[in-house]
């Protein structure tokens, strides 16, 4: 059966605060000025998020990032990763939470 | 200082960074700042058992030079447990380290060489004052005691059940109480006192997850944490991590006995190794975004099952 009721059960481990991971911006950037391409973070991240092409560090897979994890963060020597304030990221899975609940009203 | 050390580095020798690090272990020993300091490399299966006949008061340093911390890694492999850990990495942002294949004697004339020296010195030094401090307070006979002003906290949860989900030969377990434990997404629990208080910690499954737990520090008390901010680091013996508070609040007390026994945390993750205490600013408004013990344990469940586990 393809269709079955297990199969529409949303996966609780790709949400957060019941707001759908993809909708959340949370993810390393890298400050190419500082970077100097070691690759100890994709070593260290166990979520597979960076790779190394053709010598240079790339943020491959986003949204595999752990929502306000900056562990990656800690551990560069060069402090070449940024990331966007909680704050903002709080404010904005809120506000996706309120109109979700305004649309199941409005239903 | 006539401490006895043993000091670990990784021997790294696929980096520049690694044979730099090994290099100014090398010129500490040569220079006899530390006259009982002695060098060893890494352990391998052969030399293991010689790491074990070390006396106690020996203390073991690993050193390692990038975060791949193999140093830490090959001791934990070993089941022995280093007193120190040195990351001569945070000391990188403002060296340059030589791109490029060079070998071990070209780098000795690097400049680097000479400053990771002089930085590892000044932590061995800072730590071996801290420890025999230690060592003498413990010697010294306590006639009286002093009585304890910091006032002390008891942890004593009511846990109505435990959850438990066994994977391969592990067993994680999520405890109840419907009305006072709360947890988010990162692997933090909160357990709620009264009052508008809550203790924080870690869950078993992060636990686990982290193995050996080498160090934790705390935000000290007094300071304000927003929501999903950090009150306290771990160090492991297989990676670092924060525990990002399910609230936001003041710290208003910390688990002091984690600073000399973090294994609790791995121990007794959800009653002797609680972390800290908050006074929360929003504690009704704020538990109703997060998780029940039902709703985490389902959480930790799929993670696990598709993820599998960090070991
Ligand atoms: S650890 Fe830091 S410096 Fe090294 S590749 Fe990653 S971002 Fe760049
Ligand atoms: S923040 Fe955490 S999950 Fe995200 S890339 Fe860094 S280590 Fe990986």
């Amino acid at each position: 059966m393809i269709n079955s009721d297990k199969n529409r059960i949303p996966k609780q481990i790709h949400r957060f605060m019941g707001v759908d991971r993809k909708d959340i911006d949370w993810f390393p950037i890298i400050d190419f000025n500082k970077c100097n391409n070691c690759g100890d973070c994709v070593q260290f991240c166990a979520h597979g998020v960076f790779n190394m092409e053709n010598g240079v560090l790339i943020v491959q897979n986003p949204k595999n990032c752990v929502v306000f994890c900056q562990a990656c963060l800690k551990m560069c020597p060069k402090d070449a990763l940024i990331f966007q304030e909680k704050k903002k990221v709080l404010a904005q899975i809120r506000q996706i939470k309120s109109q979700q609940k305004q649309s199941i009203d409005n239903y | 200082m006539n401490v006895k050390i043993v000091l670990i580095p990784c021997m790294g020798c696929e980096k520049n960074i690694g044979k730099i690090g090994t290099l100014a272990a090398l010129s500490l020993e040569k220079s006899k700042k530390f006259p009982f300091l002695r060098l060893n490399p890494s352990i391998t299966q052969i030399a293991a058992g010689e790491y074990t006949s070390f006396s106690p008061e020996t203390l073991i340093i690993a050193l390692n030079c990038c975060n791949v911390r193999c140093s830490t890694k090959i001791l934990n492999q070993k089941s022995i447990k280093p007193h120190y850990l040195i990351n001569i990495s945070k000391y990188l942002k403002d060296i340059n380290i030589p791109k490029g294949d060079y070998s071990i004697h070209e780098l000795l004339k690097d400049s680097s060489v000479s400053i990771i020296t002089e930085c590892l010195s000044n932590e061995i030094e800072e730590y071996v004052i801290q420890f025999t401090h230690k060592h003498e307070e413990n010697s010294v006979i306590k006639v009286n005691e002093p009585s304890n002003s910091k006032t002390s906290f008891t942890f004593t949860p009511n846990y109505s059940k435990m959850l438990e989900f066994t994977f391969s030969k592990f067993k994680f377990q999520v405890p109840i109480n419907p009305n006072r434990l709360f947890f988010n997404w990162n692997d933090a629990w909160a357990y709620y006192l009264g009052e508008g208080k809550v203790v924080i910690g870690i869950t078993d499954y992060l636990q686990k997850n982290l193995s050996d737990i080498l160090i934790c520090e705390f935000n000290e008390i007094g300071t304000n944490i927003s929501q999903f901010e950090a009150v306290a680091e771990m160090e492991s013996s297989k990676t670092v991590n924060e525990v990002l508070s399910p609230f936001s609040g003041k710290i208003i007390a910390v688990n002091t006995k984690l600073e000399e026994a973090p294994e609790l945390i791995n121990e007794d993750p959800y009653n002797n190794g609680w972390i800290v205490v908050l006074e929360c600013n929003n504690f009704e408004e704020e538990s109703s975004e997060l998780m029940s013990s039902e709703e985490y344990f389902n959480f930790m469940k799929e993670k696990i099952e598709q993820e599998g586990i960090y070991q």
